[in-house]
Order: structure tokens, then sequence, then C-alpha cells
């Protein structure tokens, strides 16, 4: 069910948006039930992103079929794309009426309508460019001047020009219009490419069960989470995410903290053992007596710590109001320079003084600038879904200029968390045949621990049938034995290698098998990285192994045994000279990931480390990374341009508005051109 | 009389919740009983229970039952 889906030339792809699913179960439930469908090709349910997406004939129009299989097993469906054509429609209705009311003004004052024309102009300056205006006089109280004041002079001025006496410059009004009218649809286009980009729900704490079994007077009863005391004794069954930290009382299992700290082995937890809250409990159930209450544990702590990384994140200043704080305050003295040489040393007329004054103030709003920006991201955002990427935020655009280091996760980065043999060698270091690894895959048949599975995974490709296993012992943390084919065998964890190799012994015979981590990325593809950036990795899990990976994909600077405190204050470090960017998984990662300056995790990482990421690679993996960058560095470099478009136009014609000759018409070809230029310089290919 | 069988896919109270609903009020089923953690379904009846109906609602539902 799960494969990648194929693009065929006889499917096509059908999204549906899914409300109500609760857990992952649900979403295997609504994949179970639409795989029956005879017609769905195949199909991926996708729990974080609340999609279905459907792989169907190309002729097949059965998506209202599917949305009501969906219903009826409990969940909300419907067919997305046109969910969000709709809205979208609704939202340009502002923008498109403000275009057609600036469209109207100059044949209005062709048809000597002056008055109506002057009437359309004020509602277009006044009522839907009311919040630029209000938000310039804010800012304008502080002495800041961003792009809503450049507007709000603009237009206003447009006006005063417009109904100035004697002078009756009516024509100036368009561009007030104009300039509203764009700003307003840059605005729009900007919200829907945010909005098309995913909404990831918070935490992960909210799959820790709500209510808990714990003993009370001896009997087990279900409380809720909240009301457990510190030295209460809970329950936590088998495939239970352990909800608060405590040490074992009672029981012994296997516990997987890949979350929490990275280790990509389970470990064996056993009575007077410490277990964290956020780990998974993979063995059998445990009693655990709590030694932190709700709201103090390991997991609410690296909670904390993110919401800490989020509010030192330097606050990046927008680019357009670094530009147009200078922008303003010149253009402001320029005119009334302007104003005071004419009046005072030319001694020219008062009302032509003030008419040539206001047209400056006019022609150098640089109205495309409310397009430049947008129409990049408008872009961006879908090229990325076409390349299997999604962008959180766009912010993190300007960052990535000086991107100079990528430092990884390991484990659910690098390395999928699955073994495979690397090798099965004798007492003298001989590499033995398969029949060896048929044995072992016979006695692992049994076992549910992740290098059982990988082993007989193993076995599988490599289309071995199995023996029967008479005898089967499991010891938890040490390994298995049993007898295979009247031998004696038994696997167990080299004592002297901190690696994680196993030991074979099949009647008296001593074997070596050596595990690797499957990566998920080859050399190559770090190589190609490592020309631009400095590539680091950062785990959690032992330093040994983190060590291998290194050789493995030649990187040199490792770090292994990392909190995810160590992670984030390695980051915050880095950060004095670099710009950093992370890649990882876990919640552990989260606290990193929120620090850095640029942040990527995938769609099938925890839900928390979604949340706090700035990109989120949903198909493929991290071959596409080169991708990511390129189109990111590009679509920066891309906006600058853009900006440079918005105003160079307005800037060659302030020194004809100051000369006195400018006509309206020019500043309206001012604005064309530009506007011109900002679209078509964004629809080149990225 | 009660009629046990598992259903491998129970994960949660949601999935519980759903097969009561499903089964609630099919004939001859008095109650219906999931536990989420042995993922076993226990219906009591005073007549002998149709299981193919019951397999096909759960099957509708997404559900495979294994007795």
């Amino acid at each position: 069910m799960n494969k990648a889906i194929p693009l065929s030339a006889e499917t096509k792809t059908l999204v549906l948006s899914v409300e109500g699913m609760t857990c992952a179960a649900c979403a295997a439930r609504i994949e179970r039930v639409l795989t029956k469908e005879k017609s769905v090709k195949d199909v991926v349910v996708n729990f974080p992103l609340k999609k279905a997406i459907l792989e169907v004939n190309l002729e097949d129009n059965n998506s209202d079929e599917y949305i009501q299989r969906i219903r009826s097993i409990g969940y909300s469906a419907q067919e997305e794309i046109a969910e969000e054509k709709k809205s979208n429609i609704r939202k340009f209705l502002t923008p498109f009426l403000s275009l057609i009311f600036t469209l109207s003004i100059n044949p209005l004052i062709g048809a000597d309508q002056g008055l109506a024309a002057l009437g359309i102009g004020s509602l277009i300056i006044f009522v839907f460019g009311r919040k630029f205006h209000v938000s310039a006089l804010k800012n304008i109280k502080k002495l800041n001047f961003n792009m809503d004041t450049l507007i709000s002079i603009g237009s206003l001025s447009s006006f005063a020009i417009g109904i100035l006496p004697n002078n009756g410059e009516l024509m100036y009004l368009e561009t007030g219009g104009f300039i509203i009218s764009f700003i307003l649809l840059g605005k729009t286009i900007e919200d829907i490419s945010i909005n098309s980009s995913v909404s990831v729900s918070d935490s992960i704490i909210e799959s820790i069960p709500k209510d808990v079994n714990v003993y009370e007077n001896q009997i087990i009863v279900r409380k809720p989470l909240n009301q457990i005391e510190i030295g209460d004794v809970i329950i936590v069954k088998k495939g239970e995410i352990i909800p608060l930290d405590g040490v074992i009382i009672r029981g012994s299992s296997e516990v997987d903290e890949s979350v929490i700290s990275g280790e990509s082995e389970p470990l064996t937890k056993k009575e007077g053992d410490e277990i964290v809250s956020g780990s998974i409990n993979l063995g059998d159930d445990i009693e655990v007596e709590v030694v932190k209450k709700e709201g103090e544990t390991t997991l609410n702590h690296i909670e904390k710590l993110i919401l800490k990384a989020q509010t030192s994140k330097p606050e990046v200043q927008d680019l357009v109001d670094k530009i147009t704080n200078i922008f303003v305050p010149s253009i402001l003295i320029l005119s009334f320079a302007n104003m005071i040489f004419k009046l005072f040393v030319l001694e020219n007329d008062f009302s032509e003084t003030i008419s040539s004054t206001i047209a400056i103030l006019v022609v150098a709003c640089p109205c495309a600038l409310g397009l430049a920006t947008p129409i990049v991201l408008f872009r961006t955002a879908s090229v990325s879904n076409r390349n299997g990427f999604i962008f959180k935020n766009f912010d993190y655009l300007q960052r990535f200029k000086n991107l100079d280091t990528i430092v990884f996760d390991k484990t659910g980065t690098l390395t999928s968390g699955i073994f495979k043999i690397e090798s099965i060698s004798d007492s003298k270091g001989k590499i033995v045949d398969d029949e060896v690894l048929r044995v072992l895959a016979s006695v692992e048949q049994k076992s549910n621990h992740p290098i059982a599975k990988s082993i007989l995974l193993e076995s599988e490709i490599k289309n071995l049938s199995l023996f029967p296993v008479d005898n089967f012992i499991e010891t938890p943390g040490i390994g298995v034995s049993g007898v295979v084919e009247n031998k004696k065998v038994s696997v167990f964890r080299s004592k002297d290698d901190l690696k994680g190799d196993l030991e074979l012994i099949i009647d008296n015979e001593e074997f070596k098998v050596k595990l690797v981590e499957d990566k998920t990325v080859n050399k190559d593809i770090i190589k190609d990285l490592s020309k631009d950036y400095e590539i680091e990795i950062l785990s959690g899990d032992k330093t040994e192994k983190v060590q291998e990976i290194g050789n493995d994909l030649n990187i040199k600077n490792v770090l292994g045994n990392q909190s995810p405190e160590d992670k984030l204050k390695y980051i915050q470090e880095k950060q004095m000279d670099k710009t950093v960017g992370f890649i990882g998984d876990g919640i552990n990662d989260s606290p990193a990931l929120k620090q850095a300056n640029v942040s990527l995790s995938f769609s099938q990482s925890t839900q928390i480390a979604q949340s706090v990421s700035d990109i989120i690679i949903f198909k493929g993996g991290l071959e596409i990374l080169n991708k990511i960058f390129n189109i990111s560095k590009n679509s920066n470099k891309r906006i600058i341009q853009n900006l440079f478009f918005a105003f160079i136009y307005n800037i060659i014609m302030i020194p004809i508005a100051v000369s006195g000759s400018i006509v309206p018409s020019m500043a309206a070809l001012a604005m064309a051109l530009s506007s011109l230029s900002v679209v078509l310089n964004s629809s080149r290919k990225l | 009389m009660a009629t046990n069988f598992n259903v491998p896919e129970i994960s949660c109270d949601h999935c519980k919740s759903t097969i009561v609903n499903t089964l609630s009020g099919v004939e001859n089923i008095e109650s219906v009983d999931v536990d989420v953690q042995t993922k076993n379904v226990t219906l009591e009846s005073s007549e002998e229970i149709n299981l193919d109906l019951v397999k096909s609602l759960l099957d509708e539902q997404g559900y495979t039952v294994v007795s």
C-alpha cells in the first residue's frame, strides 16, 4: 500500500483532504478500505498532512464515490482542488474589484465625470487601502518606514494632487488606484502560496494516551494523566508510549528510546532501571513507579527547549523593510527640499510647486513592489510541490543565501533504522556461505527484535527457506537460542564490541556476524553537497556507531552521544560564525531544528520535528537536497531581482518629476514597465 | 451465548467505538465487547449469530475477522 506512486500515463492522482483522523491507525484503515475499490490502483493516506492520495484511471470520475466510502467509515473527505479553488476565488474578489474600479477612473475623467472618478478613487484608496494607512500611521509614530508607509504616502499623494485647487490633475488618481490594487493582488497571492503549504499539528504530546492504568489500593483503575502523582505505580502495556518518567518496579522489557535519545537499537530495561517519557514499550507489560509528574517530564522539558529556541531565534529583518526604511525618508527629504528650493530660491508659483512636489511622491512609489515577492513565492511553492517537498514558511529563503554548514541527524535521517548483515565470518575470519545465514535466520524467526527482523529480511531477499526451530528461548537484551536441524544454535551480542555485532554459535563452531545500518544516502550525494557546504553529523546514538556511518559516507565531523540540549547548544555555537542547516526527524532533534537557520524533516518524521521545520520532504529522500537548495537559492535571487525591477523605473522617474515636466501618463508607464518586468522575471524557470 | 473472534487491525479506542457502533443493532446481537489490548471482540447473543454478516459488515469498515 505504501509504495511510491508511479507516474504513469494511464493514471492520474486524486487528492482528497480527510478530516477526523485521530491516529495513524485511522489512516491505515482508510487505506485498507480504499484499496478494496477495484478502480483504485494505489492509495496512500497521510495522517499528519490529512490527505488521501489515490492513483486512479485517467477516465475515472468516481471521486464522489471514494468520498462517500470514506464518510461511510466515519471520516469526512472532500476533493482538495475543488475546495481550494472556491475559497481562492473569494480571496481574489477584493483585488479584482479594486483593479476594475481603477481601470474605470480614466474613462470617467475622459467623459467629464470628474466627480465620479474622484468618488471611485477615494473608495479604492480609503476603503480598500484602509489597512495600509492604519499600519503606516502606527509605524510613523515609531519613526519606522516600511512598505505600508510607501503605499500609504504614494496613494494619498495621488489623491491629494487630484483634488488640488486650480490644478485638478485627476489622472494621478489612477496611479493611486493601481498602487493599492497591485499590492492587494500581491498579498492575496502570497496568502495562497503560504496556505497551500502544510499545516501540521503541534506535537507528539498529543499521541500520548490521556488516561493511564494505575494501581489504586491494589486494584488497577484508569485515571487521567494529570492526576497521577509521584510515587504512583502505572502499568504500561506492550506497544504503548511511556507517558511519564519513572523507574521499573516489576517486569522487564525492550524499550525504543529513539525518539528521545536517537539510540537506534531498543534498550533492555529491567527492574530498577529508569525509563523516560516519550519512549515506546516494545516488549512485555511493565509496572513503573512515577518519578516526575505530567508537566515536568523529559518530554515536557524538550518541549520547553523548543520554545526557548523559538524565542531566541534572531528576527530576520524583511529585505523590503530594509530598503524602504532608507528609501522612504530619502524621498520625503528630496520632495521637501524640492519644495523649499523652488519656492524660496527659484520663487516659482505656489500651486505648481506643490503639484510637482506631490508628483515626486507619487512616481517614487513602486507599485510592483507588492508583486515582487509574492509572485516568486507562489512559483516556488508550486515547483517545490512538484518536486516532492513543501515549505512551511518562506522567511527562510533570505537566510538561505549564506548557508555554509549542513548538520545531519543519524538515525532516521542518514540511516533508516534497519540493519543489514555486512558479513558472516568464522573464527579464522573467513567469510562463510549462505547456509550459515539460513541457520541464523531459522533461529531468529520467532523473535520480534528489530535485528531479528532485519536478518529475516536478508534471508528472504536471498530466497533461503527456513528450518523449523525447537526449544526456542529469547533472553531480552542478550540474545536467542534454539535447536535447528539437531544443532544447538545461539546468537548474542558481542561483549567486546561496542558497535553491536553479533556472535553466532552453531554446536561448537563460532561465527561473527557483522551488522551495518541501512543508509538512506550514498557517498555521491554527500560528496556533491560537500563541494558547497561543510557537512557534519550530530547524533544521540553511540559515538562508535556514528563514527562508522561518518567513515562510510566520508563525513569527518561527527559527534555522538548528544542529548537534545547538546544538539541545541552545538547549533547555537556554530551559528556564531556560520549559517547552519539541520536535517533531522526525531523529537530529540526538534530543539536543534528550531534553532537552525534552515531546517528540514520528512513527512514520516515525528510530528514535533515536522512542526518546527521550515521544509518537509514528502516524496523521495535526501537525494533531492541539492534540488531543494538550488530552488531556494534561485527564488531568493529572483526576489532580489524583482525588487530591483520594482524600484528602478520609479527611481528614473524621480529626476523628471523634480524637473516639473512629469505627466501622469509617464507615472503610469513606469508602473506598467516595472510590473511587466517583475512578472516576466518571475515566470522564468526556477 | 458468546461468540469470540480476533480483529488484528484494532489499535485504539477509535476502532473500538467504530466496531461497537457497527455491530450494535445487528439482529440477535445483545452486546458487543471490544478489548483493545488483546484485539478480541466478544458478542453476546440469545441465538446463533450470522457470522458471515458480521464479517462483511466489519470488512466494509476496513477490519478483518480472524477466528
